[in-house]
């Protein structure tokens, strides 16, 4: 299995701080600014929660406004399979952004494209739309999980879920569209020169084989386990002492109070990560 | 009930010994009407926040769980919340300043659990939790 996983940490992240010191937040592991490499960015868009910003995770996230903002990374390897996992958010703001793109190594071909205005997701294969056409989400400013999966064979799955409970139908493609291209580059980002709003990313995973799996929300301390101490460290939070798993347990946007009694919901019904 | 009462007792100062310790208490046989009666105490030892203890119920599915009892007898600034989920009885207790638990016995509530073929079943702890105020989690024990 061949894993390619980017934190918005990047390879260059100094060691985290508690207290008053900045964490460190970082593009680097991604391609650098160029015409052929991430489009836009800079370094400052690497935002921390310590600086008031929305995250999902850890510490850090990316934050983009306007169109043609985008991390790149450049598949050494070109992938005939392509399983992939991201975390994104809409600030209520703009019209919509194409999110995701991932092209052959060319970049002449968008094999996979995943746009969202805020209420729905679409998703293009080969340039084609993919059935269903779009998926409904119920809130324009939560944090959403998408998670792609596809072989050039012609397989090709995208499943939705996020604002504490959507869980998709995954929409799959009605017809069989194999392929000799593959994937040797993947954007994520405000990727499309139409793009308007502010949008949040995080968590970025894909791999060849095994799919990446979402995040355990509520796991505030990111111990794999859903737990009392969970909502202790959600009430740290709220007095300044950062969670370092995910304490956006209802997934709004913000750790706050009802946080933890969305913890404490998931404690009641026994539940647990999904492995 | 005062068998119930005493056999509580004694738990109790044995667990003494084993501080962040929780115990069940099992009443004496079943009661027409109402099943078996359970109390649920804990053993404090002034470090936790946080409770979460589990009570398994063998054949869940064939049981209603009366879970008023829930709570009752804990300290003033804590809340107390029952469920039954996946077979087993889930209590959690939390506060939201990061209070203390008193060291000394708590009382966490009563539940009673009733079959419909009458029969009394043996439950047990199946998990406990005991978190800090920096949210780690303290080693913890049940008795029972």
């Amino acid at each position: 299995m061949i894993r390619f996983s980017k934190s918005l940490l990047g390879l260059s992240l100094i060691a985290c701080f508690a207290g008053s010191q900045a964490n460190a937040c970082s593009i680097s592991a991604w391609d650098a600014v160029g015409p052929q490499g991430s489009v836009g960015v800079v370094a400052a868009d690497a935002v921390s929660v310590q600086t008031g910003n929305s995250r999902y995770s850890g510490s850090c996230s990316l934050r983009l406004t306007g169109p043609s903002k985008y991390v790149q990374n450049t598949i050494a390897t070109p992938r005939a399979t392509y399983s992939t996992r991201m975390y994104v958010r809409k600030d209520g703001t703009g019209s919509g952004s194409k999110v995701f793109s991932a092209t052959n190594a060319a970049g002449t071909t968008e094999v996979i494209g995943v746009t969202f205005t805020g209420t729905t997701f679409t998703f293009n294969l080969l340039g084609a739309a993919v059935q269903p056409v779009a998926v409904t989400v119920p809130s324009e400013t939560a944090w959403y999980a998408v998670e792609l999966s596809w072989t050039n064979a012609g397989a090709f799955t995208a499943r939705v879920t996020g604002a504490g409970g959507l869980a998709s139908t995954p929409a799959t493609s009605t017809a069989t569209v194999a392929t000799a291209e593959t994937i040797g580059r993947a954007r994520l980002g405000n990727t499309n020169a139409g793009a308007a709003g502010t949008y949040f990313f995080e968590e970025f995973d894909s791999r060849t084989t095994q799919a990446p799996g979402r995040l355990c929300r509520g796991d505030a301390n990111g111990n794999g386990l859903i737990q009392g101490t969970d909502r202790t460290v959600i009430t740290n939070e709220t007095l300044g002492t950062f969670a370092s798993g995910q304490p956006d347990c209802n997934e709004n946007g913000a750790v706050q109070g009802t946080d933890r009694t969305c913890v404490s919901n998931l404690v009641l019904a026994n539940a647990t990560c999904a492995p | 009930m005062n068998k119930v009462i005493c056999a509580g007792i004694l738990a109790l100062v044995a667990a003494s010994a084993n501080a962040n310790n929780f115990v069940l208490t099992s009443g004496d046989g079943v009661q027409k009407g109402v099943g078996q009666n359970f109390a649920l105490d804990f053993v404090s030892s002034g470090d936790g926040t946080t409770l979460v203890v589990k009570v398994a119920i063998p054949d869940s599915d064939k049981a209603s769980v009366d879970l008023s009892g829930c709570g009752k007898g804990l300290p003033s600034g804590f809340t107390g919340q029952c469920a039954v989920a996946k077979g087993d009885l889930i209590m959690m207790v939390y506060n939201d300043q990061n209070k203390l638990l008193p060291k000394g016995q708590v009382s966490l509530g009563m539940f009673a659990v009733k079959y419909a073929d009458g029969i009394a079943r043996k439950l047990s702890i199946s998990s406990t939790e005991v978190g800090s105020p920096d949210a780690v989690e303290l080693d913890s024990s049940a008795s029972q």
